[in-house]
């Protein structure tokens, strides 16, 4: 990762609106590693260099052919000062998800947070006044990749990600025992044992790579939270947004529970749109989840829209909740324009510091436009952080638990063979190293625990 | 040559040791009497004795710290509040064991003393996990407890260029002042200035006091270059032993009550933690027939790669079992045992839980292994390996003879838990130095550690980084590819450790290629540059290696058979005895058996050996690149706040170093390396 040649790719396109996208790769294998999956079989290497040349590329084992244009920047006069390749092709979701897919299992390792922008500077391409700006993209692609992985793998495929781990962590800490505790009275695992242990991570590991249900899969879009006070009006505004009563309204504060969700388009650009409950003390277990389930929402959020009464004006708690919201851009909405305003609206944007509010009236539909038209204007400006794509999380799953395989079935080969149990702890690890880099979680630590759970050891 | 019966001979003051180019303190104040008068009274001088290095403590830290720092040409004082404890085991009988086997290798291969003792005094050795590969072997051995000591201590004393001298340090000679930053870094006020041996003035470590020396009970001054404290479970220690609880080192021995209060007013935090040994036996009380018999190895392999031969007589070791009976006594004296009536604070360790902790936590398991292991030749004292408690001694007998074979035993020392401050080791530097205090080391049991193996292994490292630093030369730091001393450090200055620290292979990420038999290949070359390790021993090394090269390069050269003699060797069954009969020409070398040890494991574990070199190399990408030492976090940007805190906290010295911090992500690593970069662009410019 540091001076690293080793191939990156990814898609450098925003996610979710472009007609056409861009993937691009570099590094040492670039030309190769695409070369693999061209038709017809170009040698790239005749190329001239910053031109283009129309190509198919193959995925899915042959049966789609993409048509692509590709262009070659080779080294040492392009962007990162190493090869690269960029395939701009048409911005299907789905499809970039497929070619990135191919890119990886041909040998591209995806790029880390800014690491396109990283590399460009680390050889000396970008100007080194520019510093500070690439330290500010690396952190805010982290943050944003974060926030898409929050958003994504919150689901099942989270929990089986957590069991696989486990399953592996406890086997690991039965053969280490084995060999660091192994002067003292334990039972020790057998290699039969081991063998159906890493069978049983195998099917796990199959079932996630093939699982229907895929991270992000109808999660596409921009992540849009509904915040604010309960009985600001939030469910409403939804309501009024998507165009239908998909969130029950009544005049009780606290009435939405759960998130309620609605997909919309503006401009274009597809809005996901989460209605959370309002936060306030929750006083029985269903409220409890339903708050905890709006900090989920709001951590995933790409854009938030902070809904304000203006009937009854913006309050204490109102300045409390703000100053708790995510890092993300945030409209302003002063909702119940239809009733009488506590407030003027500059007063309203002097005091949550903003440039200007939205005034909207849900029952009335009245300031809607203005407000899709300020959505829109934050995505078009770059204000919103969408480089960060839905589908990048499973890609990267699927990446690391490829790899994990790979080591889980040199594993079983090994203790099928009656091998040294260190050769089969070090694939072990190495398996978990590879889900841990998915999840941040680091092996070694869970370890020891592990260890000291199961079993007594020690003299 | 100077031996330490001079030391012995009284207080009068002792002529100082010269080295070359070493001016005296006394001498450098003349030089420059205005000057050195703003921070030494010169009223001082005339009860004080000089040395480049002292070293509190006599343990198994301690002992390798003076030795090496002494051997490394530094006039060394060690200071012992028993003389009669130099050396001494203060727990179970043996050296070695799983991983601390392979720490012991490494501590001989860089010329540390622990191994030849071990040789010297040992009553059996075992090469544990031998059905296992050899990454994984770890050699151990039964120590003579008393030979152990006595043989340590005359080493000590022979040592020329070391004083040994019973006092207990009260006090350590600190000067400086010290101003954090807000950032955690130092503020440029704080700078303090020394003098070098010639004269000159220089900076001291930017913004950290210095230590100077020691002050002791007995109201006398040492002065030094630098101060290693090896201070083990003695600093606060409290004995616990059933209801009752005093102050105490080890069992019958004074603990040290001044220096921690010190450290709180220099800035050092400490913490707490347990550790507990078993009761001791008279063996002649012993029914040996009931137990199970344990033997050595048939064909013992020394701890040394000096030692040709091992001449010792050997001493078998027993097993026998906790009863029903063991478990019902007690489980109904829990309430008079201090780890459950809340009297114990301190933090135990898990790999070494309390018969009574394993009881309560196990209820399944129904009984407990025991190991009868004899305390040495001279004695027929037995120590009861497993048996750890701090329950009352009248439970204790009760417990005691509750176990087959021992229904008649007498017990000659109660087991007892005790309690003792350490200085959470992310206060101290990769080179073992105080970030609070310049010049001052600390080794063993003060960084939270447990296990001889782990101290000495410290305490070597200690004498090496204090002897290096007074010369002003580049710190000594082994990083996790290289030995396994390298995880141990790493570990505790990195991540610190909230109970004993103890080592496991499993610690190590590269254990395929730290084994113990290649600790000569791997660490040897330090040795010898630091003087520690002979020309003649060196000289055998590179042999080794000769012949290791031409065997690794012959065998993949000469066919049988259609196959290579190195993939004849490398199919699962076979051994390098099955290719020397396959071969004329590879017997009639008739190689050393180290040589063919180190080619069959180098050729076997080839491919695995290959990889983890890979990994290696990628590692030390990040290990190479060093942070600078005055970096301000609050100046980086683009940070997460926690990494920034964790950062500005442990003061990494390298990239890698900065990522294993837990709560440093990769991200905030990238945004390091790009402002590391900026850094020295713009020093460049």
């Amino acid at each position: 990762m540091l001076y690293h040649t080793d191939t990156i790719a990814a898609v450098s396109t925003p996610a979710g609106s472009a007609a056409r996208a861009i993937t691009r790769l570099s590094g040492d294998d670039a030309v190769d590693i695409v070369q693999k999956i061209v038709d017809p079989p170009v040698r790239l290497a005749e190329i001239r260099p910053w031109s283009s040349r129309r190509v198919s590329i193959r995925l899915w084992g042959g049966r789609i052919h993409l048509p692509a244009t590709l262009y070659l920047m080779p080294a040492p006069r392009s962007y990162t000062r190493q090869d690269i390749v960029e395939l701009h092709t048409i911005g299907s979701p789905v499809i970039l998800q497929v070619l990135l897919d191919e890119l990886l299992q041909q040998g591209a390792r995806l790029a880390g947070p800014g690491e396109f922008t990283r590399r460009a500077f680390l050889n000396g391409r970008i100007n080194l006044t520019q510093a500070e700006a690439v330290m500010a993209v690396i952190h805010a692609r982290n943050d944003a990749d974060l926030r898409v992985a929050v958003g994504q793998l919150a689901s099942s495929s989270s929990d089986r990600l957590a069991e696989l781990r486990d399953h592996l962590i406890g086997l690991r800490a039965y053969v280490e025992t084995g060999i660091d505790f192994s002067d003292q009275d334990i039972e020790l695992i057998s290699s039969e044992e081991i063998a159906s242990s890493l069978a049983e991570a195998r099917t796990m590991i199959a079932s996630l790579i093939g699982s229907r249900e895929r991270a992000g899969s109808g999660k596409a879009g921009i992540t849009t939270a509904i915040a604010g006070l309960p009985n600001a009006g939030k469910s409403s505004l939804l309501n009024r947004l998507a165009g239908g009563d998909r969130a029950i309204v009544t005049h009780i504060p606290g009435t939405t529970r759960d998130t309620v969700e609605a997909a919309i388009e503006v401009g274009g650009m597809e809005f996901r749109l989460i209605d959370t409950a309002g936060v306030e003390a929750a006083q029985d277990a269903i409220q409890r989840c339903a708050v905890e389930r709006t900090h989920e929402a709001l951590n995933s959020a790409q854009l938030l829209l902070y809904v304000i009464d203006g009937n009854a004006g913006a309050s204490e708690a109102d300045r409390m909740l703000w100053a708790t919201r995510p890092p993300v851009p945030c409209i302003v909405v002063v909702n119940k324009t239809d009733l009488p305003q506590s407030a003027a609206q500059e007063a309203t944007a002097l005091r949550f510091g903003v440039d200007h509010v939205v005034a909207v009236s849900a029952p009335e539909g009245s300031g809607i436009e203005e407000l899709l038209a300020a959505m829109a204007g934050a995505v078009a400006s770059g204000e919103v952080d969408v480089s960060a794509h839905p589908f990048a999380a499973n890609v990267r799953l699927r990446e690391a638990l490829r790899r994990a395989d790979k080591c889980i079935s040199a594993a079983s080969e090994l203790a099928s063979g009656n091998a040294g149990e260190e050769l089969i702890a070090l694939e072990i690890r190495e398996a978990l190293d590879n889900i841990g880099r998915l999840t941040g979680d680091v092996a070694d630590d869970d370890l020891l625990d592990a260890i000291f759970e199961r079993f007594c050891v020690g003299k | 040559m100077f031996t330490n019966y001079s030391a012995l001979a009284g207080l009068k003051p002792q002529p100082v040791r010269l080295r070359r180019g070493f001016i005296p303190w006394p001498l450098r104040g003349q030089l420059l009497p205005t000057l050195r008068r703003h921070f030494i009274p010169m009223a001082h001088y005339p009860r004080s004795q000089t040395y480049d290095v002292i070293v509190v403590g006599a343990g198994h830290a301690g002992c390798e710290a003076a030795l090496a720092a002494a051997r490394m040409g530094s006039p060394t004082l060690l200071l012992t509040i028993s003389i009669e404890a130099v050396g001494r085991m203060s727990c179970n009988p043996a050296i070695g064991g799983l991983a601390k086997g392979q720490l012991v290798r490494e501590i001989d291969a860089l010329g540390g003393e622990m191994a030849k003792v071990a040789d010297a005094t040992a009553i059996q050795f075992r090469m544990l996990n031998r059905s296992r590969g050899p990454a994984v072997h770890s050699p151990r051995c039964q120590s003579d407890r008393l030979l152990y000591a006595a043989e340590m201590r005359r080493r000590v004393e022979l040592q020329p260029g070391l004083d040994l001298r019973q006092e207990m340090v009260e006090e350590l000679i600190v000067e400086g002042r010290r101003v954090p930053s807000r950032s955690g870094g130092v503020a440029r006020s704080s700078i303090a200035w020394t003098w070098s041996e010639h004269g000159q003035r220089k900076a001291v470590d930017r913004g950290t006091r210095r230590v100077l020396g020691v002050r002791t009970a007995s109201g006398l001054e040492y002065r030094a270059g630098a101060v290693i404290l090896t201070t083990g479970t003695f600093l606060r220690g409290l004995i616990h032993l059933g209801t009752l609880s005093y102050p105490g080192g080890r069992a019958g021995e004074f603990p040290a009550e001044k220096l921690p209060r010190q450290f709180k007013g220099l800035g050092i935090d400490t913490g707490r933690l347990k550790t507990g040994t078993p009761p001791r036996l008279n063996g002649t009380t012993l029914d040996f027939s009931k137990m199970e018999i344990q033997y050595g190895d048939p064909d013992p392999v020394p701890f040394s790669f000096s030692t040709k031969k091992l001449d010792r007589p050997e001493l078998p070791c027993y097993i026998t079992w906790t009863s029903p009976e063991t478990h019902r006594i007690i489980n109904d004296n829990l309430h008079r045992a201090p780890l459950f009536s809340g009297r114990i604070k301190g933090v135990g360790p898990r790999y070494c839980p309390s018969i009574e902790v394993k009881i309560v936590n196990f209820p399944d398991k129904l009984r407990h292994q025991l190991f009868i292991e004899p305390e040495g030749a001279g004695t027929s004292e037995v120590y009861v390996n497993g048996l750890a408690t701090s329950i009352p001694p009248d439970v204790q007998l009760s417990v005691v003879r509750s176990i087959p074979g021992l229904e008649k035993a007498h017990i000659t020392r109660f087991g007892y838990a005790i309690e003792y401050d350490f200085v959470p080791p992310t206060q101290t530097r990769a080179n073992l130095e105080s970030k609070q205090v310049g010049y001052l080391f600390l080794a063993g049991q003060i960084n939270g550690t447990s296990g001889y193996e782990e101290a000495a292994a410290q305490g070597l490292m200690a004498g090496i980084n204090a002897a290096l630093k007074l010369r002003d030369d580049e710190p000594f730091i082994l990083d996790r590819s290289e030995a396994y001393i390298g995880v141990l450090i790493d570990d505790l200055v990195t991540l610190g450790t909230e109970e004993p620290y103890r080592m496991f292979t499993s610690r190590a990420e590269y254990r395929l290629v730290l084994r113990q038999d290649n600790a000569d290949r791997r660490l040897m070359h330090h040795g010898h540059r630091f003087g520690l390790i002979s020309d003649e021993q060196f000289d055998e090394l590179q042999e080794k290696e000769r012949l290791i090269a031409e065997t690794c390069d012959y065998i993949g050269r000469k066919f049988h058979g259609g196959a290579s003699l190195a993939k004849v060797l490398r199919r699962p069954e076979s051994s390098f005895a099955d290719i020397e009969k396959i071969d004329d020409e590879l017997r009639r070398r008739s190689l050393p058996k180290d040589v063919k040890q180190q080619v069959e494991i180098e050729t076997k574990y080839r491919g695995y050996i290959e990889r983890q070199n890979r990994d290696v190399e990628n590692f030390r990408r990040f290990e190479s690149r060093r942070i600078p030492e005055d970096i301000d976090y609050a100046a980086v940007g683009h940070i997460s706040r926690e990494g920034r805190e964790k950062l500005a906290r442990v003061r990494p010295v390298n990239l890698g170093q900065a990522g294993r911090i837990s709560g440093v992500s990769p991200a905030d690593v990238s945004v390091l390396i790009v402002y590391l970069e900026s850094l020295s662009h713009n020093a460049g410019r």
